[in-house]
């Protein structure tokens, strides 16, 4: 046993210096680490109980959206927009945990470890995803104007064909398609608000190969 | 119970690695071998940061003795990388005893430093102009894959001015201590290409191809071939060609310039398209507009386009324009434009209504506001000398209301109300209007209590004592902003460029008041890490430093930054001072302020021909005494100016000035040492003077001179002049029998030390309204300063400047000056020793307008010709009011005073007793018109002496003079300074 663990020593640890992390692409300020894009792509494979991708595509799609998620903080930043806060991060975790663990802690680090993740990994992607809700609710969602034409014609294309116009079902829908039409509507001035931003923002990709398209060649400095 | 607790932590180790690997990457992997493990070092590679060590460690969460976590190392990585100081960031770990070694390997972030264009051609364009074109900007991060950007813009500059073959290589020097490159573009070009025959298409029925290419301007004037190109010249050709189109009433005319073609290296033809449109006729019907009216009203000519909007913009501006003649319901309308086969006729319908004058404006109900600030603030105005018809109509009328609402509004008047009638045919007369302004203010809101909360830093306790709402103080908005603008501002100052202000107001315990509350969230405070200086040259880098109002340390403050800019501009000795913070965007609370400085030219050279116009005539012909007073004279004038700036590299000036004109020759060369001793408040200068002048008529002065003189500036009103001059004044072509006046007439060396005293409380010293100024004059002239003649000079003058309404300017002046003698030569007449050159004279358009430029005052009893005095006194009062428009005002004065033999004998007596007496006082009115100009009003003054001086003339010549006056037998005739006298200059009297 003791022969067995001291060879396990030897091959874990390192002989030398490795590189743990580095900067990955840079939106403005903001940076994002390749850690960063490896734990986004083991933390949504976990949290959609499926197996993590680390290849180039799933890596680019991971630095794409953190370029959002980066640009979405700045802007959260600048307009002290409301962060989620401890104790209320704790209670995703814990209702996380009751929803999917049956409220075993045990059982939900066991499942992290196997995407070697933490518990607060998974508390900081949670809070993240619940700010960046709050961001759009008081962003967006208050500029959006639904009519009761968009209403009705929603749900007349999600009404069976031939089938008469039912008002009574369209009473008792309205509210919820009001809400979809909402969302949806501010899903997309939030897309287009992002793209604007990425216009805006001097994204470099130092990682290249993470850039969505080859950047022309830059002459090298001079020195 | 240890060696269990080891091989525990080496299965999770086991677990996760095992999980890593199969889920992560290399990185991955070994973060999370490490996790949980005590960080033993944190090292940097390489080990010279660009951030000193405490501000570096500071920024990381990842702390030696305690636990390694990746997402430390990620959050370090951010930070670093939000300092705008790195490019690249990666971090290793290696395992050592006790724990885990953690190193960070960076690579800086270059930024711009000094961009500079070294060139071998003559402008345009200016380095300014290349470095500019460049894009590259002071303190942004360097980028070189803007370079080929870069001189893409220099290069197309360059082209744009005839320069078609440049070569332009970037040189970079790399500036580690600030991590800056220095970008200097080597630009060689050539010669300049001219322009040669435009080709020109498009339809050249209405302008042929004559008249556009003489339109362009481009050919040369009275010789063959075509002038240089230069960005300036293109446009100026192109907008004449448009100008002509218009003139011949093809406002849509489009001339559209495709670019210059190199024909060679030296010549450049210029395409241009020209496109004349249809004929479109501008016109109005109902009332006569003078065509350049129109122009100015309808923007079509302007904008050489026609569209509702401008159509539009038109009619108002003509209903102003008939407005303010007096047709107060003016209107104009603009039907359909009609449009015919290639003609577009354009109608301004004009019902100018009758014709009105504003006689009367009643402001009623204001309580709070006297009817003159509330009046400060209306277009609505009633007839004046100015506007004989007055100003009303209802857009104005609409408009006064808004503003004095507002006005009450922002002083807590939050329910005011503001209504205005106009009364036609006021008091039974026709055409004659009356407004009446009716003021409603309603109550007064205050702030009950003032709470600011937030304040950590800065002590805002001086600042609180300045807001505006205050406990007591009116409550509004526009105050809230103010003060918002003022706790802003200080905090700038201070270095905090992020902090906000978030106000609240809730309604107080009292009615119409209000509790507020401020909240000031600081945000991070920014200091000064180093002033970094670049582009001198020959510059001392003391003379620079002692400019810095910056230190490092100090609060990266803005105005501290544009004061130090505006110092250093005020040196006179650079031709652009660029500022900026490094690193603009980067999160570090120490930043690098950067002042790059071009030095400009060291040396200039003016020459200026002119001439003067003025009562400075009469012939100085020294065998002609037919015209003692003086008379309206023209005289060719060549001014030449040689300047080197910078001398030394320490800011100071070398100056040779030179005069050439029929009354004057002067040459003077100045050196000036701007704050000697290191003193902001000093400035020191030492002259060398030649001076020949007939500025008298009696004798022509030769003077030659130096002086030394040291300026030191008390306050920003009150300076202090310290002067030495030793000078050498010789007398010449005297027009007097020199036997007569021996003394007076001898050359004589003074040395004279000065002080003099200035107070200058004016608003405008160009053109004061209001304020004060004085000045006392002391000088001492003694044998121990090497002077020939001893006397003292007090001159002493006090001028004072009032409003009086909105638009008079009452202004008066008094001076006092006397000149005794204290050491008297034995062969000097005791009653008048001091030689004619150091005597007072006086008269003309600055000191008293009755009289020719220095023909006040004694004069010889057998010529007439002046012989000054030794002492003086002037009072002028000028009573200064609009005439015409905004530019032109009128004057009208009193000029009172003379030049007096001595102090004794200054008297207030206006009539002369007889021709040989001189010693009273001389009054002139008159009138006069000043044309408003950037470098002060145009001056033109016409006087009326009511007293000129009588005197006796000798009606020969000056041989004839010397003759009978060893015969005794001269004879004398009366004669007299002329009663109406007109000075032209520029400058204010006084």
């Amino acid at each position: 046993m003791r022969l067995f663990l001291l060879f396990a020593i030897l091959a874990v640890l390192p002989a030398g210096a490795e590189v743990v992390d580095r900067v990955a692409v840079a939106a403005g300020t903001k940076v994002i680490t390749e850690s960063e894009i490896a734990l986004r792509i083991r933390l949504t494979a976990f949290q959609n109980g499926e197996l993590p991708d680390l290849s180039l595509p799933s890596r680019q799609q991971a630095a794409a959206r953190l370029i959002d998620q980066k640009l979405i903080e700045r802007e959260m930043e600048v307009g002290r927009y409301p962060h989620l806060q401890e104790p209320l991060t704790k209670k995703l975790l814990n209702e996380f945990l009751q929803e999917n663990y049956n409220s075993d802690p045990a059982a939900l680090v066991l499942a992290l470890t196997e995407y070697a993740l933490f518990p607060e990994d998974l508390e900081e992607d949670l809070a993240r995803q619940a700010d960046l809700l709050t961001f759009l609710n008081l962003r967006f969602r208050p500029a959006v104007q639904v009519s009761d034409d968009a209403v009705r014609k929603s749900f007349d294309e999600r009404t069976p064909a031939g089938a008469a116009a039912d008002e009574q079902a369209f009473s008792s829908l309205r509210a919820a398609i009001e809400q979809r039409l909402t969302t949806e509507e501010a899903d997309t001035d939030l897309d287009v608000w992002l793209q604007d931003q990425k216009a805006r923002t001097k994204i470099v990709y130092v990682e290249r190969e993470l850039a969505p398209a080859i950047p022309a060649a830059v002459p090298d400095v001079a020195r | 119970m240890r060696q269990c607790h080891v091989i525990v932590l080496l299965i999770v180790r086991l677990v996760v690695l095992c999980c890593a690997i199969a889920t992560g990457r290399a990185g991955a992997q070994m973060a999370a071998v490490f996790e949980g493990e005590r960080v033993v070092n944190i090292s940097f590679e390489p080990a010279h940061q660009p951030l000193e060590g405490r501000e570096l460690f500071d920024l990381l969460p990842l702390k030696r003795n305690e636990s390694y976590h990746a997402a430390a190392v990620r959050t370090a990585i951010g930070r670093l990388y939000a300092t705008g100081r790195y490019e690249d960031i990666q971090v290793d770990t290696s395992s050592v005893p006790g724990g885990v070694s953690v190193r960070f390997i960076t690579k800086n972030t270059w930024f711009t430093g000094n961009v500079a264009a070294d060139t071998d051609f003559a402008e345009p364009p200016s380095r300014g102009q290349l470095v500019n074109a460049s894009r590259l900007r002071l303190g942004e991060a360097f980028d070189m894959a803007r370079i080929p950007a870069a001189i893409d813009g220099i290069r197309k500059l360059l082209i744009d001015n005839g320069y078609f073959e440049p070569d332009i290589k970037p040189v970079y020097k790399y500036d580690d201590e600030f991590q800056q490159v220095q970008v200097t573009f080597t630009i060689h070009t050539g010669k300049r290409a001219h322009y040669s025959e435009p080709k020109i298409t498009g339809d050249v029925t209405v302008l042929s191809k004559a008249d556009i290419i003489r339109a362009t301007g481009w050919r040369r004037f009275l010789l063959s071939g075509y002038n240089g190109i230069t960005s300036t010249a293109t446009r100026r050709g192109i907008d004449n060609i448009r100008l002509k189109y218009t003139n011949s009433n093809r406002v849509l005319a489009t001339v559209v310039l495709n670019g210059i073609e190199p024909l060679s290296s030296l010549r450049g033809e210029a395409a241009i398209t020209v496109t004349p449109g249809p004929l479109v006729n501008i016109h109005t019907t109902g009332a006569r507009v003078p065509k350049r009216e129109l122009r100015d009203a309808v923007p079509v000519f302007e904008e050489h386009a026609i569209d509702p909007d401008l159509l539009a913009e038109g009619s108002t501006n003509l209903r102003s324009y008939f407005q303010a003649q007096g047709y107060f319901d003016a209107q104009v309308s603009v039907p359909q434009q009609k449009l015919t086969a290639n003609a577009t006729e354009i109608e301004y319908v004009v019902d100018r209504g009758h014709l009105h004058r504003l006689v009367n404006l009643e402001i009623a109900g204001n309580k709070y506001f006297d009817a003159h600030t509330i009046r400060e603030r209306m277009f609505i105005a009633p007839k004046s000398f100015e506007n004989r018809r007055g100003r009303y109509s209802e857009a104005y009328r609409r408009r006064d209301i808004e503003a004095i609402k507002a006005l009450y509004e922002s002083n807590g008047f939050r329910d005011a109300k503001v209504t205005a009638k106009a009364v036609d045919d006021y008091l039974g007369r026709t055409g004659d209007i009356g407004a009446i302004l009716t003021i409603e203010e309603g109550a007064q809101y205050t702030v009950s209590a003032l709470e600011i909360k937030g304040p950590k830093i800065v002590d805002l306790a001086k600042a609180a004592v300045t807001l505006s709402s205050q406990a007591g103080q009116p409550f509004s908005e526009f105050n809230v902003a103010s003060d918002r603008q003022t706790i802003i501002g200080l905090y700038g100052e201070q270095g905090f460029p992020g902090a906000t202000f978030e106000w609240e107001a809730k309604p107080g315990p009292a009615p119409h008041t209000f509790n507020l509350e401020f909240t000031i969230s600081e945000g991070v405070r920014q200091t000064v890490r180093e002033v970094v200086i670049s582009g001198l040259k020959t510059t001392m880098p003391e003379l620079v430093n002692r400019q810095l109002q910056l230190n490092p340390g100090s609060p990266l403050s803005p105005p501290a930054m544009a004061e130090t800019q505006r110092r250093l501009a005020d040196l006179g000795i650079f031709a652009q001072v660029n500022m900026a913070v490094q690193n603009p965007e980067g999160e570090e609370s120490r930043k690098y302020v950067l002042f790059n400085l071009e030095e400009a030219s060291r040396y200039s050279l003016t020459v200026a021909p002119g001439f003067e116009f003025a009562k400075i005539g009469g012939s100085n012909a020294v065998t002609d005494l037919s015209d003692p007073g003086g008379g309206p004279g023209i005289s060719p004038r060549l001014s030449v100016a040689l300047t080197r700036i910078n001398f030394r590299g320490r800011g100071e000036s070398l100056n040779f000035q030179g005069r050439l004109s029929n009354f004057q020759k002067r040459a003077i060369g100045s050196y000036f040492v701007p704050k000697p001793f290191n003193s902001p408040s000093l400035d020191a200068a030492f002259s060398i003077l030649y001076d020949d002048t007939h500025d008298v008529r009696t004798f022509q002065s030769k003077r030659e001179e130096v002086s030394a003189q040291l300026t030191q500036r008390f306050s920003k009103p009150i300076t202090v002049f310290y002067r030495f001059t030793y000078r050498h004044v010789g007398v010449d072509n005297l027009k007097i029998n020199p036997l007569l006046v021996p003394r007076l007439a001898q050359s004589v060396r003074v040395g004279l030390a000065a002080f003099n005293l200035a107070q200058d409380r004016r608003d405008d010293p160009l053109d004061p309204h209001r304020g004060i100024y004085n000045t006392l004059d002391a000088a001492f002239a003694t044998k121990a300063f090497g002077s020939q003649t001893s006397f003292i000079r007090l001159l002493g003058r006090n001028a004072t400047y009032y409003r009086l309404g909105q638009k008079l300017v009452l202004a008066r002046q008094t001076q006092i000056g006397i000149q005794p003698a204290f050491v008297i030569p034995a062969d000097s007449d005791p009653n008048d020793p001091i030689p004619l050159p150091e005597r007072f004279f006086g008269g003309g358009g600055n000191t008293h307008r009755g009289f020719p430029e220095n023909q006040a005052g004694p004069r010889d009893a057998l010529t007439g010709f002046p012989l000054g005095g030794s002492a003086l006194f002037f009072n002028t009062v000028e009573m200064r009011f609009p005439l015409l428009g905004a530019n032109v005002n009128g004057v009208l004065f009193e000029d009172a005073g003379n030049i007096y033999s001595s102090l004794s004998k200054i008297s207030f007596r206006a009539s002369q007793k007889s021709n040989a007496d001189f010693n009273y006082m001389v009054h002139a009115a008159g009138f006069g018109i000043r044309y408003r100009t950037p470098v002060g009003p145009l001056r033109l003054d016409l006087a009326y002496s009511i007293n000129p001086p009588r005197f006796n003339g000798f009606p020969g010549s000056y041989p004839q003079l010397v003759q009978c006056s060893v015969k005794g037998t001269c004879l004398s005739e009366p004669q007299k300074i002329s009663h109406f006298q007109f000075f032209f200059s520029i400058g204010q009297a006084f």
